[in-house]
């Protein structure tokens, strides 16, 4: 269970200060699916890395028992002048001990199939290479939530078709928080919609109704 | 093509030693992979920076440092205090950006800053510390001079308190590199006039009193001149004190983790 109490998140400009959200109260339950809707700047990938520990709200607290991912994005946090190898031991030495590693490594080049890439600097991969590597990294560790920010929303049909059903195995023990402006992934995969708008969040049982709300706010908001 | 997962292992909770020391171990190979792994000639760039340096000061000093030098052969006075002297500013001058550059590896939770911090300078150290015992050994094959093996201790002694302290002064290096802004540039320069200040490329026993004295308020000489007497017990050793320079290893260790902690969370605040 991940509780979120109280937080508050503001960023300063030079008009003042700017609220992303206020006193937000949120609890994910575990093994549940979030899908995090809210338009750009709403303060998704804030949320997601406050939950991670990587960022610090101004006042409130999370609390959780739970391991949690990293913030899975579509860049990933690669050393480009080493090889995706090299990165992804990286990783596994600090996740996992050292005899799970092989393995690790081994599902993570079978799941991103990037061929002799693999071993070749990052900084030689498309993006597309790149997110599938970091994508795949992340799934190879057992964690109680997985936050994924417009992450897997990539590749050829292969690699989709893959990741839904690494996804569909992953949701059956562990509990997700999507950002994704792919409202059909949302409404398909989430169990309850979280809207972020007028700095706080609205918590939708329907992943439907939260798409509904979710696009009459950005419709009205270009008005 | 399905791919299996792994055997489900979950992500263990562990005691915060246990992640800092698995912190410290990947870090540690990354950054010996990313340093030495796109050069040709890898690891021995440090060696090679430390033996120029050493031969441009024996053409412009060797002549006048060879009559006033008590009791120690030049070559050896100076890589004694160079090599350690350079982990020190290295270490220290490398924190100064830390903040900024560590961004991309505290993505993963279990880094923190501070693991960044120990796991560099711990590489300094190795790396450093290789280079004073291949100079010192090649040279003295070579015979270009002897060295006393009588206090290797002591020599051991020292880089590691010079190590703790330099820990120290990174920790401290790092949050004025942060909040400092355009002190970070005096800082620098701060270092510059250090190099001078610690009698590196001259013995301070030609300095007259009462600048003498004041040298020797300098914590760093009294950790390099004990290195130089160890290696040649001739080199005179009265004016060490040891314990000042401990002394000030506790307080800037106390202070720089007083000041992390103190921080902590401010660093990875985004604003």
């Amino acid at each position: 269970m991940i509780e979120i109490r109280g937080v508050s998140k503001s960023f300063m400009t030079k008009q003042g200060r700017h609220y992303l959200f206020r006193d937000l109260n949120l609890t994910i339950a575990d093994k549940q699916s979030v899908g995090l809707l809210g338009r750009n700047g709403a303060g998704k990938s804030t949320l997601l890395r406050i939950i991670c520990g990587l960022d610090e709200p101004d006042t409130g607290e999370i609390v959780t028992n739970s391991t949690i991912s990293w913030p899975v994005g579509v860049a990933g946090g690669f050393q480009g002048s080493l090889t995706g190898r090299q990165n992804v031991r990286f990783v596994c030495r600090l996740y996992s001990s050292g005899d799970y590693i092989d393995e690790k490594i081994r599902f993570v080049e079978e799941f991103a199939d990037i061929g002799n890439y693999f071993d070749m600097p990052v900084k030689s991969y498309s993006s597309g290479m790149k997110a599938r590597l970091t994508f795949g990294l992340s799934l190879a560790f057992d964690f109680d939530y997985y936050m994924l920010d417009e992450a897997g929303a990539v590749g050829d049909a292969a690699f989709r078709q893959r990741s839904e059903q690494i996804l569909a195995a992953r949701r059956e023990q562990a509990g997700f928080l999507v950002v994704s402006h792919n409202l059909g992934d949302i409404e398909r995969n989430c169990d309850i919609g979280i809207v972020l708008m007028n700095q706080t969040a609205h918590v939708f049982e329907d992943t439907k109704e939260a798409i509904e709300v979710y696009k009459e706010h950005v419709h009205k908001a270009k008005k | 093509m399905s791919v299996q997962l792994p055997p489900y292992r979950p992500v263990k909770h562990r005691s915060g030693l246990k992640v800092m020391g698995a912190a410290f171990h990947a870090l540690l190979m990354r950054e010996l992979q990313t340093r030495f792994g796109g050069y040709r000639l890898g690891y021995l760039w440090a060696p090679i920076e430390v033996i120029f340096q050493v031969a441009i000061y024996l053409v412009i000093f060797g002549a006048i440092m060879h009559r006033v030098l008590p009791g120690m052969d030049y070559k050896l006075f100076l890589i004694a205090g160079m090599v350690p002297y350079q982990m020190l500013s290295r270490i220290a001058n490398r924190s100064l950006g830390a903040v900024e550059a560590n961004q991309g590896l505290l993505m993963y939770r279990s880094v923190r800053h501070i693991d960044v911090i120990i796991a560099r300078s711990f590489l300094e150290l190795v790396i450093y510390f290789f280079t004073f015992v291949l100079l010192i050994g090649l040279l003295v094959l070579f015979g270009a001079f002897s060295i006393s093996l009588a206090n290797l201790h002591i020599i051991l002694f020292c880089w590691i308190t010079l190590f703790i302290f330099s820990f120290g002064l990174a920790l401290i290096m790092m949050v004025i590199g942060y909040y400092g802004g355009e002190v970070s540039k005096i800082v620098s320069l701060i270092f510059t006039v250090l190099y001078f200040a610690s009698g590196i490329i001259y013995s301070i026993h030609i300095v007259p009193e009462p600048y003498f004295s004041y040298l020797l308020y300098n914590p760093f000489i009294h950790n390099l001149e004990l290195i130089r007497h160890a290696l040649a017990p001739n080199y005179p050793a009265y004016h060490i004190d040891m314990g000042y320079f401990l002394k000030w290893m506790v307080g800037i260790n106390f202070v720089g983790l007083l000041l992390y902690k103190a921080v902590e969370k401010d660093l990875i605040r985004s604003k």
